[in-house]
């Protein structure tokens, strides 16, 4: 069993045990999902970093094995393959959810109810979210993509707050309409890609789902494309051109998951109702599929689409950080607050895939790896307020400096990052995107432009909220008593100290990412780039 | 069938119909078995109410296990088929596999019923509705042979009169009577139509044989959109039978009112039988001139308005089986894809889909009818709470639900993609747009169809439940769901590969 396997597998080993385990006693399973996931991080650190490092190629640790194959009589073969492998943004994703999973599972601790069902859906959810990231067939991906939804419609919706049901089935609908059509492209994508050694070997057509034969050579070529299937360059559907068609409508799918305005209106109420814990995942880590779907299908397949369209892409991403700031500042809840300016961030990750050049493609991966270590701090503060209180109302709190000095030290570096404060993480990742927009090719000037605004109305809303919440006199006007506003707790700092710390530290040192990702994500901007000057080429 | 006009003719004839019989032994033992069940009803004088159903039980084992035994040879492997009763029939593997299936599900069928309380209690004496039920299996299996349009015909009504029947079995109930009303309404209606056109058919082409070469020639003499409409009068017995629009209205009726073993049965084997005869009927017409593209788009449309129409019609429902039922008439809307690329893919995609949906379909109904049976819930806003006392049955309507809407890793993702891979292959062939609409409407009711079918498991875990009384799931109804669930994970993941393989090697020598 490879690596990669083995990081997939370990959670759903933990999840089958979590079935076993007596559910008399919580605290075992609990720590048997902490342990888990640590040992996931273990495994990433001592196998799958070194592991990677020493190899060589765009894509390393792969994993390969045949899985099924479909007889398509006179036409040929169809041909699925359980194929993982791991490039630079990969590995940093992978690297983000492996940090986000134990953390998670520490704030689990203050699920009460129905623990051994809680913790199962935990582990499945992160064995497939873990997988997205591996899979390099999109039969695979899909599958993976899709197997996220039910753990999470079940985690908002069994553990969630009051309006938990309607929330599950909100984002449930809104990424399963996203993600339905990307069925259809796979398809025609399968029927439009030959894998080239098989075919040779066997003799006969085989098609195929795998990401590689359909990126191209690297020297711009789709070498393994069928002549005048749907999805050759001159593939048309009624008109149009299919693989325009095909760009969007994934586009959309992902864009619906990133989220980007206008259809980023599950993430709010998905947020309010979920447990702290799913809003960890949520935030951290499963937004980053979005982003990363973008940049390794939508782009790495129809890179002359993308390529053409990269400045209305740009807008998108612009549109998204302005308009989700500005609704962040009208909240009157911590969490929408924070979920608001999640989608404001996230942003950034459009803006800079549009610039279409190494740095700004490097500042998205970046600012993915970013967000999900400060959106994980930032909903963990909010539940470090909502567990004592079961109240989020901004308006509730004040001075909380005096009563709870350590909790604040942790806003501060995580609102101050995320407003994006020279020193802490978020900063370099929005300067990447922002110098890379700048220079983008297709990328009018004002749009970058526009988006050092949103910057600016994040540290409004960031510094308004802290100004409300913790200068001044201390004062509590919510219905629970006064006494139950402690400090931080043991078990609190194990999560939020780990996370400050991160913050701060690739604030400093952001080599520590970015040399890890740096020449694997530029060599595929640079596949991306030249590959579409190449397929628009009159 | 070519005779010498000589003497000799008669002799040939009898010859070939007596090796005929050769070919039909599973059907053989169905009406054995059928035989013996009545004179067993007349000697039993209402005592050992078990004898029935075992017995019938036992003759289906063996008529299945020889439909088995036969698809394991290798005749049928190749695809091979042979005309039957001077091409009456077909005996071939797509044939002997829906055998396989109808009698599997009519074994379970028996079993649920020998146990049903609620059958028990709304009728007075159970020994004919074995019977019947025998019946109709001898004509579910002439259905899925059938190549000859009388014949088709003939187990059409095999099927439907024993159907009406059984829906009006539990004549204590009034909802029984009036389903079982309106199911003879729209059952007559619908045959008459498609007795008019086959009537139509024979003028047109001195005869009813599909696989005769003067069937194809006579049509193609024709041509015209006057043909285009015979067929479509044709098509209505089979649009009937496998529940899709417009001949649906009878579905919510009958499997809300019929004994709910029955509705479970009906919502799969005579689909399938349907969908069986449907397939055998394109794949023998000629596709050309007004019989390709626009018979290509009537089914087009007809798939999208039956999906669509069904599962927004399902989005109001509260009844728990009727639910179920608009959800089955979506399904057949789903399936109908598969047959309108009239390959041998589209086909194998076609047997696949039916046999998960065999699967799911089924055991949805028997679990709606443990419900309604044990704790008298009729309504899916009852279910509320039920996955405290009953997690396992929660744990399956997940899986069954999610099957049905077609998401990984459920066998019923797979079923919606074969179909998918067909149609798609087709359209890259073909370049039909009505294939293209087809498929993207089935995205857009994947989605709309999940509010619904989710809506069941999450009441029965979202939700508190406000009777204290502790749930019991056990029983007859809970195993076979159990053993059912085993294939739509399994499929869900790994050899449906072989599965569909073995399948378009069952269907590849179909079109004649």
């Amino acid at each position: 069993m490879g690596m990669l396997t083995i990081l997939i597998v370990l959670p759903l080993v933990g999840m089958l045990l979590a079935l076993v385990l007596p559910g008399k006693n919580p605290a075992v399973i609990r720590w048997m999902t902490v342990g888990v996931t640590v040992a996931q991080l273990a495994v990433f650190l001592a196998g799958v970093l070194p592991g990677y490092q020493a190899e060589a190629g765009a894509f390393r640790l792969v994993e390969q094995v045949q899985w099924i194959r479909l007889d398509l009589g006179d036409l040929g073969l169809l041909n699925i393959e359980y194929h993982l492998g791991m490039d630079g943004m990969s590995l940093v994703l992978t690297l983000l959810s492996v940090i986000i999973f134990p953390i998670a599972a520490l704030s689990s601790f203050t699920i009460k109810k129905r623990i051994k069902a809680y913790f199962a859906l935990f582990l499945l959810l992160d064995a497939s979210i873990i997988g997205v990231f591996l899979a390099l067939d999109f039969f695979l991906f899909y599958i993976f993509y899709e197997f996220m939804l039910l753990p999470m419609f079940f985690l908002i919706g069994l553990w969630g707050g009051a309006r938990r049901e309607y929330a599950a089935l909100k984002f449930f609908l809104y990424t399963l309409f996203g993600s339905v059509f990307m069925l259809l492209i796979m398809v025609g994508l399968a029927f439009s890609f030959t894998d080239p050694v098989l075919t040779e070997s066997l003799g006969r057509p085989v098609f195929t789902f795998d990401f590689l034969h359909m990126m191209g050579d690297g020297a711009g070529n789709l070498t393994n494309m069928v002549p005048d299937s749907l999805f050759s360059v001159t593939g048309e559907l009624w008109g149009i051109g299919a693989r325009d068609l095909a760009f969007w409508v994934l586009f959309i799918g992902f864009a619906i998951k990133v989220p980007s305005v206008p259809v980023h209106t599950w993430l709010p109420d998905a947020h309010v109702e979920a447990p702290t814990p799913i809003s960890v995942i949520l935030a951290g880590i499963l937004l980053k599929v979005g982003g990363y779907g973008i940049i390794r299908i939508c782009y790495g397949i129809f890179p002359e689409t993308g390529f053409a369209n990269a400045n209305i892409v740009a807008i998108i991403g612009v549109v998204s950080i302005l308009y989700a700031a500005l609704v962040a500042m009208a909240q009157k809840d911590l969490k929408s607050l924070i979920a608001y300016s999640s989608v404001s961030h996230m942003g950034f990750v459009l803006l800079g895939i549009a610039g279409l050049n190494a740095t700004g493609m490097n500042g998205a991966v970046f600012q993915m790896f970013n967000h999900g270590i400060v959106s994980a701090a930032l909903f963990l503060i909010v539940g470090v307020l909502y567990d004592r209180t079961h109240d989020r109302q901004i308006a509730n709190f004040r001075g909380l400096w005096h009563r709870a000095p350590r909790y604040t030290v942790v806003v501060i570096i995580a609102f101050f990052s995320s407003l994006g404060l020279p020193g802490l993480n978020s900063f370099v990742s929005e300067m990447l995107v922002l110098f890379g927009s700048f220079n983008g090719e297709m990328v009018m000037k004002i749009v970058p432009g526009l988006a050092v605004l949103g910057i600016l109305f994040g540290a409004v809303y960031y510094l308004r909220t802290f100004r409300k919440m913790f200068f001044g006199e201390f004062a509590y006007s919510g219905k629970e008593s006064i006494e139950k506003l402690t400090d931080l707790n043991g078990r609190e700092y194990l999560m939020l100290v780990p996370l400050c710390i991160l913050i701060v530290l690739f604030g400093i040192l952001p080599g520590l990412i970015l040399d890890l990702q740096d020449s694997s994500v530029s060599e595929l901007t640079t596949q991306i780039v030249t590959t579409a000057n190449n397929l628009m080429a009159p | 069938m070519i005779f010498g006009d000589t003497s000799s003719r008669l002799a040939e004839q009898l010859a070939h119909l007596s090796s005929s019989v050769g070919g039909i032994l599973p059907e053989l033992v169905v009406a054995g078995t059928f035989c013996l069940l009545v004179v067993a009803e007349l000697v039993r004088k209402n005592k050992r109410p078990f004898l029935l159903p075992y017995l019938g039980i036992i003759g289906l084992l063996i008529s299945g296990g020889m439909a088995a035994w036969l698809l394991g040879t290798e005749k049928y492997t190749a695809g091979d088929g042979d005309g039957l009763f001077l091409g009456m029939i077909q005996e071939d593997g797509m044939g002997r596999y829906f055998h396989l299936l109808f009698d599997f599900v009519a074994i379970l069928t028996l079993l649920v019923s020998a146990y049903s309380r609620q059958l028990k209690n709304q009728s007075r004496s159970l020994g004919e509705y074995f019977i019947i039920v025998l019946a109709m299996v001898l004509g579910l299996h002439f259905m899925s042979m059938a190549s000859n349009l009388l014949m088709m015909y003939l187990a059409l009504e095999m099927v439907s009169l024993p159907s009406y029947l059984l829906t009006a079995y539990t004549r204590l109930n009034g909802k029984s009577a009036e389903a079982a009303l309106k199911y003879v309404i729209y059952g007559s209606f619908s045959s008459g139509l498609m007795l008019y056109g086959i009537s139509w058919l024979y003028g047109i082409t001195g005869t009813l044989d599909l696989t005769d070469p003067a069937f194809a020639v006579g049509l193609g003499n024709v041509g015209g959109w006057p043909l285009f409409f015979i067929v479509l009068l044709t098509l209505s017995g089979f649009v009937y039978k496998i529940g899709a629009l417009p001949f649906h209205f009878w579905a919510p009726d009958v499997y809300e009112g019929a004994p709910y073993p029955m509705a479970a049965f009906f919502s799969v084997a005579p689909k399938a039988a349907g969908f069986a005869m449907l397939m055998r009927f394109f794949a023998l017409i000629p596709h050309e001139g007004v019989l390709g593209e626009p018979i290509t788009w009537t089914l087009a449309i007809l798939s999208v308005a039956t999906m669509t129409f069904a599962n927004l019609v399902a989005l109001r429902q509260s009844n728990f089986r009727r639910l179920l039922a608009y959800s089955s008439i979506a399904q057949a809307g789903y399936i109908l894809v598969g047959v309108m690329c009239f390959t041998a893919f589209g086909y194998a995609a076609t047997v696949f889909y039916l046999t998960i949906y065999l699967a799911m379909s089924f055991s949805a109904f028997l679990m709606a009818g443990w419900l309604s049976e044990n704790l008298g819930i009729e309504k899916v806003d009852d279910v509320k709470g039920l996955a405290a006392g009953a997690p396992i049955l929660a744990v399956l309507a997940v899986l069954f639900m999610v099957s049905l809407t077609g998401l990984p890793p459920t066998a019923g993702f797979i079923g919606k993609l074969e179909l998918f891979l067909a149609g798609f292959e087709e359209f890259q062939r073909n370049g039909h747009p009505g294939l293209m609409i087809a498929m993207i409407g089935m995205l857009i009711n994947t989605v709309i169809s999940l509010f619904y079918y989710l809506r069941i498991p999450s009441r029965m875990i979202f939700q508190n439940s406000t009777n204290k009384t502790p749930v019991r799931f056990r029983g007859l109804v809970p195993v076979i769901s159990l053993i059912l669930a085993f294939p739509v994970l399994w499929l869900g993941i790994i050899h449906y590969d072989r599965l569909i393989n073995f399948f378009a090697t069952l269907v590849m020598n179909l079109n004649g």
